[in-house]
């Protein structure tokens, strides 16, 4: 129990998660376009990385506002 | 300290740079990139490696090289993209990502797929963050028995049988 030593609160701790689920999967869909895959696929993914950013951001600064210290 | 090392300390406080030399490491970096593509091209028989990596590999060995020694204007260069501002960076960043998106994309196929993509985008977001957070959260609160954490890791686990 000594992987996150630093006592955060629940909304620093999702503050904290916020920030980790903003992926922007570049070189993902870079891969994904040299594998040939479904064009359906490639779509969705490189869509969802570009509307997953407001998201956090809009939850990130919400659970900031409200964060202790 | 190295350059990184700095940022991951205390920021860009101690920096006094001009910002203005960065624009020598986008020039850099996009003739690392077309350099790795021919390169690559050039190898495929003996090097069987994705672009993406090679480009990882190369750029870990360029910030070594330009960290430890001092090659001056690639060096200020490269500190001033390290002490950038974060919120400069999105600002830099996320309209050339909205920009290549929209000029490959059909609008037809964008509005087929808008469903999946936003049910991804905003719940999925939202689950994905719940979940991360209670990670931590757990961990530092274990003696509590009721904690927000746990009813969500709860219900998840609920949700998967």
């Amino acid at each position: 129990m000594y992987v996150f030593p630093y006592s955060w609160s629940f909304t620093t701790a999702m503050a904290f998660g916020a920030m980790l689920s903003a992926t922007d999967p570049v070189s993902v869909v870079a891969v994904l376009r040299e594998m040939n895959v479904p064009p359906r696929l490639s779509h969705i993914v490189e869509g969802e990385s570009l509307f997953n950013d407001g998201t956090a951001m809009v939850l990130f600064t919400v659970f900031k506002v409200r964060a202790p210290g | 300290m190295t350059a990184v090392g700095r940022m991951l300390s205390g920021g860009n406080d101690g920096w006094r740079g001009d910002p203005s030399s960065g624009g020598l490491f986008i020039l850099l970096a996009m003739l690392t990139g077309v350099l790795c593509r021919a390169g690559l091209r050039e190898l495929r028989h003996r090097l069987n490696l994705p672009f993406t990596v090679l480009v990882l590999i190369v750029g870990m060995m360029f910030a070594g090289v330009a960290d430890n020694t001092d090659l001056r204007a690639i060096t200020d260069s490269l500190t001033a993209w390290v002490n950038i501002d974060p919120h400069h960076m999105l600002f830099l960043l996320f309209p050339a990502l909205i920009f290549g998106f929209a000029f490959q994309i059909s609008f037809n196929v964008f509005l087929r797929e808008a469903p999946i993509i936003l049910i991804l985008a905003v719940p999925g977001v939202a689950i994905q963050t719940l979940l991360t957070g209670a990670a931590p959260h757990t961990h530092t609160h274990t003696r509590r028995c009721l904690s927000p954490s746990r009813v969500v890791y709860s219900v998840c686990s609920l949700q998967c049988c």
